[in-house]
């Protein structure tokens, strides 16, 4: 009797021993948020995840599913829709470069106006160029998702994109063979594009016909401050007012520092060499010199403006919203005394995803360009385990690598 | 072909180029799509000085020839065009307008019109009232540069063309607009502009030209 209540007492500590968790049982679902570093949507120069391999791995695979969903669905699904003349992948940093270069223009052409008026041109020629489209709504579709402050770790941007070309070359359609991303679109400067009307100007061009603007408007002004002809003087957008005596030994009449319209010119002046400085400050998301972001903007531009209403682009938008994991680890009597302790990993992923025609018309209002799809998909991996590769073949296991010496 | 904006010796009592152009019809030449008039007034002379000097066959000038034209020299800003600037461009290289490269020989600098502020006493560059009707007889129309007026736009269909003669000068100036003046008569001169014949009074003129500018073609078309 007695043996057996010993042997009732050990199975009750035994199986107390095993079924009593350790402190670690609970998931830590996006535990390490609390210690991974703030990460944003902007790409960062190096991970800054603290997160176990195996829950990147698996949020890379939650990616995958999702990517591959899009690329297939954009070439078979959406197709009906075309024929399409081409594919363009677009992600954050593509956006803001869009931005910066529709920004730069805009202000160029402030600038423009402003020392045009000063040289004196007849006819207005157009107002501030609009290069509204369809991505003006993308961009505020992904401004306007929501961000996740509480990430495991953060997929830089170009991963989505690159992994998207991946699935899209996977597709039987040649044109999804073919999508372009960032640098690779292929702007033409020698036959510019136009969207609704509008020449889209390279930022070099601007820039130098910016310069030349500037240089006219001082000659043009100097020019008609020297003469007391009417006409003369009314053929620059203004003329200072000189002195009545000439400088000696020339036959130039000097100007008063405070004359109104050299003011004016010495303002606007400020204003483009400030614009100018702004230029060499780096983007403070992507690090990049702005003009750099300027100039893939012009390139991403002139491709979105190839698209037409005859030959239409696909465009495909892929953001990450977030990325995490949780990691489950199990102790008890068994991995006490023999097994160690029991870890499983899960991965997931959520992105946000717009597809949409790029159909410009001649005009705004004869566009035909629409978003054919967006949600924000989401794929988590059940709790497992990271698999061996497949022919693993043991060389990582390898305790040196001095062979690799010649 | 002078020179020299004095009078001639004997003017008629109005005359006009087109009077003696009726094949030429007015047109828009991409005034209203480039808002760009300073080549739209080179194309209306470019038609008159072929006439005037012999050929009876009109070019037909493109509208893609005047959009190219506009574009080469406003620049990447399409920011509009300084007509004197422009008018530099036409001697030199030229303009492909009717299917050649076309030239003129000479141009004047503004020319100041007499009312229009105090006059320099230069009688090369100072145009009286007669100076200016025998420079348009001489010159198979002048170029005027203005500083039109408000109200007075191409979108205010009310605000030109025949039965709305410019007269007004008590208005502040907004816009300023090349055309091509082709003549006049007892009650002033007469323009084209926007595709239409324009009225206007010597004192409308006065008030807000701001430079007028002549052309002497070249012997080659």
């Amino acid at each position: 009797m007695m043996t057996e209540l010993k042997r009732v007492h050990v199975t009750i500590a035994v199986l107390t021993l095993i079924f009593t968790s350790s402190p670690a049982n609970a998931q830590k679902s996006k535990a390490s948020a609390s210690t991974a570093a703030p990460a944003s949507a902007a790409p960062a120069a190096t991970s800054t995840s603290n997160a176990p391999l195996e829950i990147e791995m698996l949020s890379y695979g939650a990616l995958d599913k999702i990517i591959e969903k899009i690329a297939t669905y954009a070439c078979n699904t959406a197709y009906p829709g075309g024929p399409y003349n081409g594919v363009v992948v677009l992600d954050a940093p593509a956006l803001q470069a869009l931005q910066a270069y529709d920004g730069f223009s805009v202000n160029a052409k402030a600038l423009a106006v402003n020392f045009a008026a000063m040289q004196g041109t007849s006819g207005g020629g157009s107002g501030i160029d609009d290069f509204a489209d369809i991505t003006s709504a993308v961009s505020a579709a992904a401004t306007a998702s929501t961000s996740e402050t509480s990430f495991s770790f953060t997929i830089q941007d170009p991963t989505a994109a690159l992994v998207m070309l991946h699935h899209l070359q996977s597709q039987t359609s040649s044109v999804c063979k073919t999508a372009a991303y960032a640098g690779v679109y292929g702007a033409d400067e020698a036959t510019p594009q136009t969207l609704h009307g509008v020449t889209i100007t390279s930022t070099s061009d601007q820039l130098k016909g910016l310069a030349m603007l500037r240089i006219n408007a001082l000659k043009a002004i100097m020019t008609a401050g020297q003469s007391t002809a009417p006409a003369t003087r009314n053929a620059a957008g203004c003329a200072p007012v000189p002195s009545q005596a000439l400088v000696a030994g020339t036959t130039f009449y000097p100007f008063p520092a405070q004359d109104p319209c050299l003011t004016a010119f010495s303002n606007l002046d400020t204003s483009y060499n400030t614009f100018l400085q702004s230029l060499s400050g780096a983007n403070a998301a992507t690090n990049q010199p702005i003009l750099s972001s300027v100039m893939q903007g012009y390139h991403l531009r002139a491709a979105l403006a190839s698209g037409t209403t005859a030959k239409p682009l696909l465009g495909i938008y892929v953001n990450i919203a977030a990325a995490g994991g949780t990691q489950q680890d199990r102790k008890n009597l068994i991995t006490a005394v023999i097994t160690g302790d029991w870890i499983r990993y899960s991965g997931g992923v959520s992105v946000n995803v717009i597809v949409f025609k790029i159909a410009n018309g001649a005009t705004a209002q004869t566009d035909q360009s629409l978003i054919l799809y967006s949600d924000l998909l989401r794929y988590r991996t059940p709790l497992g385990h990271v698999k061996s590769p497949a022919r693993y073949d043991n060389a990582p296991e390898a305790g040196d690598n001095l062979n690799s010496v010649p | 072909m002078s020179s020299s904006p004095g009078a001639l010796v004997s003017l008629p009592a109005k005359y006009n180029v087109d009077d003696a152009c009726p094949g030429i019809v007015p047109r828009l030449y991409m005034n209203d799509q480039l808002n760009d008039c300073v080549i739209a007034a080179r194309a209306h002379q470019t038609v008159r000085l072929d006439y005037n000097s012999g050929l009876t066959l009109i070019p037909d000038i493109l509208d893609t020839e005047v959009a190219n034209e506009y574009h080469a020299e406003a620049g990447p800003f399409d920011t509009g065009i300084v007509v004197s600037d422009s008018l530099a461009a036409w001697q030199t290289p030229g303009w492909f307008a009717g299917g050649i490269q076309r030239q003129i020989y000479d141009f004047s600098k503004p020319l100041n019109l007499n009312n229009a502020g105090a006059l320099t006493g230069d009688a090369t560059t100072d145009l009286t009232l007669a100076a200016l009707q025998s420079c348009i007889i001489e010159h198979t129309g002048v170029q005027i540069d203005l500083s039109l007026p408000t109200g007075i736009t191409f979108d205010n269909k009310t605000s030109f063309g025949p039965g709305n003669d410019w007269t007004d000068t008590t208005k502040q100036t907004l816009l300023r607009h090349v055309m091509l003046l082709t003549g006049y008569d007892q009650n002033g001169f007469i323009g084209i502009t926007w595709g239409v014949q324009q009225h206007m009074t010597w004192a409308f003129l006065t008030k807000y030209c701001t430079g007028v500018y002549w052309v002497t073609k070249n012997i080659a078309p």
